[in-house]
């Protein structure tokens, strides 16, 4: 009898010991690595990110000027504002100094950051005026792959006054477009075409209608005024072909449906002189492209010219607006 | 209810806060949490999306390259740019834990980029990353917060194995002790219960009965008696003699009552009226009767007729077949109701 209850005793005492033991508190298992739910379009540059790559590019860029040497220049810039920006300096070379038009402010009021997962990627960049109260700029950074880093593509001044639209803050992201978006008033890609033609024909385009008016067409048109004149009294012809360049498109898709277009536009001024006279570059920046060149009576000046243009949404029935522009020869020769 | 059930609870709640005490001690769940791979065979490892803050937000990589002088770095970035970096190779991912110090690979081939970069940059230089470090032998990144960033991993291009860490402090440890401290409140709240209001008997609990001039019996113990009683008997088991409880028996007092019966038929007619109970309860007697009601037992209050009365009967019955029997000791019931004696 003494036994039985001492092992029943013994048995009891185990028995509750073991059960204790489910009372401890253990690790239990490591967590399990839920399955990636990416739905969510995250930016693809922080803030910090963003204004990190511009302060470098606009530091190399300065290096470049004070240097007063392209070479090296293609690390931070690529696209149109490399070819301007190279003319620019080599015009710089000779006359002692950059033109005003080439300050770019470092700070920036506005930056539109893409959301796309692939490349190439585009970050749109407004900065603030610059020190002697010059328009802002609108900055396109490009990067053409994952393994390369962000350049400079496009520069492109701001005209006073322009309405440029609505975007996503930077912390959420704005989604790129492509050249081919459709439920605008046009394609990016035909807006830039038209605009072209509306360049070179002026108000007899057949598309002139669909743009309204803009400050660098008026520029345009008053030079283009200026020099008829003086080739007429000299029995000259001048004509100017703009050409857009296929595949140098920047799009980016604002708020209100409409999109955003960074474009580049080669043109071609060819003036001729009459009566066996020569053809002699028309301004400083062209005698220094031109160099020792030997003048024939025509004279083809190459341009290279940047556009911003804001295509509306096709449901408004407004006119696409150019809202900056760049404009830089590259090329005097003569033929 | 006092006997047992109180220690019972007291027990209890004893268990409770000794595992309460030992959760947040001895078993404390690690804080520090170190997962490690080695040997990963491929020159770009990469953490799958989430890995790094898997156990808390703020994480620290660790890589060490089994030759001292290759240049191994480790950078921070989004999936979409670190899958972007590493299109067309054939990568390590870091995939999930195994247990609590290891971590799961898989070899997995990245799919080909559709651009070709035109000046392609070195790893430390890319604007893609949030961070990155760059070290021979051995780097390492810590990261305040990891949560929607993927860790890339370069192990240069003569890339032999290397062994990966992470490593995490668990800021918010899950707690088994406070669980077990709420119980044990519970079971000492029930103890002090248990011993004192439901032990009670009813009409203590309800309504005072009106007071009873017969001793009340005591058959219901005092606490301290019942603990020392209960564990007195899991130890006498253990090879103590085995004594005779020290509870006491309900029989023990009726036995006294039955002696002192006769006392009662002794000193004249008792008259005991029945119906003069108040089944309803009654009002309080006073602190005196405290005490003697505490230890009635609940059986007592449902017969119309004591026990003691019984008894004190069944005497005069034992006392019975005497020439007095006529004139001495009417009781209740049988021989009233007999008719009026003449």
């Amino acid at each position: 009898m003494k036994a039985r209850h001492r092992i029943a005793a013994a048995a009891a005492v185990l028995l509750s010991c073991a059960m204790t033991v489910g009372l401890a508190g253990c690790n239990g298992q490591p967590p399990v690595l839920a399955a990636e739910s990416s739905s969510t379009q995250t930016p693809d540059l922080t803030v910090v990110q963003e204004k990190a790559i511009r302060h470098r590019i606009l530091d190399g860029i300065d290096k470049a000027n004070k240097a007063k040497s392209a070479d090296g220049l293609d690390e931070y810039m690529s696209g149109p504002a490399l070819a301007i920006r190279s003319s620019e300096i080599a015009i710089a070379k000779s006359t002692g100094s950059l033109d005003a038009k080439t300050a770019i402010p470092s700070g920036a009021v506005q930056t539109v950051i893409p959301t796309d997962s692939g490349w190439p990627r585009s970050v749109f960049t407004i900065t603030t005026t610059t020190s002697d109260q010059q328009s802002k700029r609108l900055l396109v950074l490009r990067q053409d792959a994952a393994r390369d880093n962000y350049r400079l593509w496009a520069v492109a001044r701001l005209f006073q006054g322009a309405q440029l639209p609505k975007f996503e803050i930077a912390s959420l992201g704005s989604s790129m477009g492509t050249a081919d978006d459709s439920g605008l008033v046009a394609t990016p890609a035909q807006a830039v075409a038209r605009y072209a033609d509306v360049l070179e024909k002026g108000s007899s385009s057949s598309y002139a209608t669909q743009f309204s008016d803009d400050y660098f067409r008026q520029d345009l048109a008053t030079l283009s005024a200026t020099v008829q004149e003086g080739m007429e009294r000299n029995e000259g012809t001048q004509s100017q072909t703009f050409t857009p360049a296929t595949g140098q498109i920047a799009v980016m898709r604002s708020t209100d449906g409409g999109d955003l277009v960074v474009a580049r536009i080669d043109s071609t001024w060819i003036r001729k002189a009459g009566s066996g006279r020569q053809s002699l570059p028309a301004s400083d920046a062209e005698k220094v492209l031109f160099g020792k060149g030997k003048a024939t009576s025509t004279m083809a000046v190459s341009y290279v010219n940047v556009i911003a243009l804001y295509i509306p949404h096709a449901g408004t029935g407004e006119k696409i607006t150019a809202v900056g522009a760049e404009r830089q020869p590259v090329k005097v020769e003569a033929r | 209810m006092r006997g047992v059930v109180a220690p019972v609870f007291g027990l209890l709640a004893v268990t409770f806060v000794a595992l309460g005490l030992l959760n947040a001690t001895l078993w404390r769940p690690i804080s520090s949490v170190t997962a490690r791979v080695s040997d990963t065979g491929t020159r770009y490892v990469l953490t799958d999306s989430g890995m790094l803050s898997l156990i808390d937000d703020s994480v620290r990589v660790t890589v060490a390259a089994s030759s001292s002088t290759a240049d191994v770095c480790v950078a921070l970035g989004t999936a979409k740019d670190v899958s972007g970096w590493v299109a067309g190779e054939t990568v390590t991912r870091i995939t999930g834990m195994d247990g609590w110090s290891s971590l799961t690979t898989t070899k997995s081939r990245v799919a080909s980029g559709s651009t070709s970069a035109t000046l392609p940059v070195s790893f430390k230089d890319s604007d893609m990353w949030s961070a990155s470090r760059c070290s021979t032998g051995s780097v390492t990144l810590s990261a305040k917060d990891a949560t929607d960033r993927v860790a890339l991993i370069d192990l240069g291009s003569s890339a032999d194995s290397a062994s990966v860490s992470l490593h995490w402090t668990r800021r918010t440890l899950p707690d088994f002790a406070t669980p077990m401290y709420f119980l044990a409140g519970l079971c000492a709240a029930m103890t002090v219960l248990a011993a004192s209001v439901f032990a009670m008997e009813p009409d203590r609990r309800r309504h005072r009965r009106p007071a009873r001039r017969v001793a009340r019996r005591h058959d219901e113990v005092a606490i301290v008696e019942a603990f020392l009683g209960s564990l007195r008997t899991l130890t006498g088991s253990w090879g103590r003699r085995h004594r005779r409880g020290v509870r006491a028996h309900a029989a023990i007092p009726i036995r006294q009552e039955l002696n002192s019966g006769r006392s009662t038929h002794r000193r004249g007619p008792v008259v005991v009226d029945p119906s003069a109970r108040n089944m309803l309860g009654a009002p309080s007697r006073g602190s005196h009767r405290r005490k003697t009601s505490l230890r009635n037992d609940d059986v007592e209050q449902t017969s119309v007729i004591s026990p003691e009365e019984l008894a004190e009967y069944f005497s005069r019955f034992a006392g019975e077949g005497g020439p007095d029997t006529i004139g001495t000791g009417d009781d209740a019931g049988p021989r009233s109701q007999g008719g009026d004696s003449q």
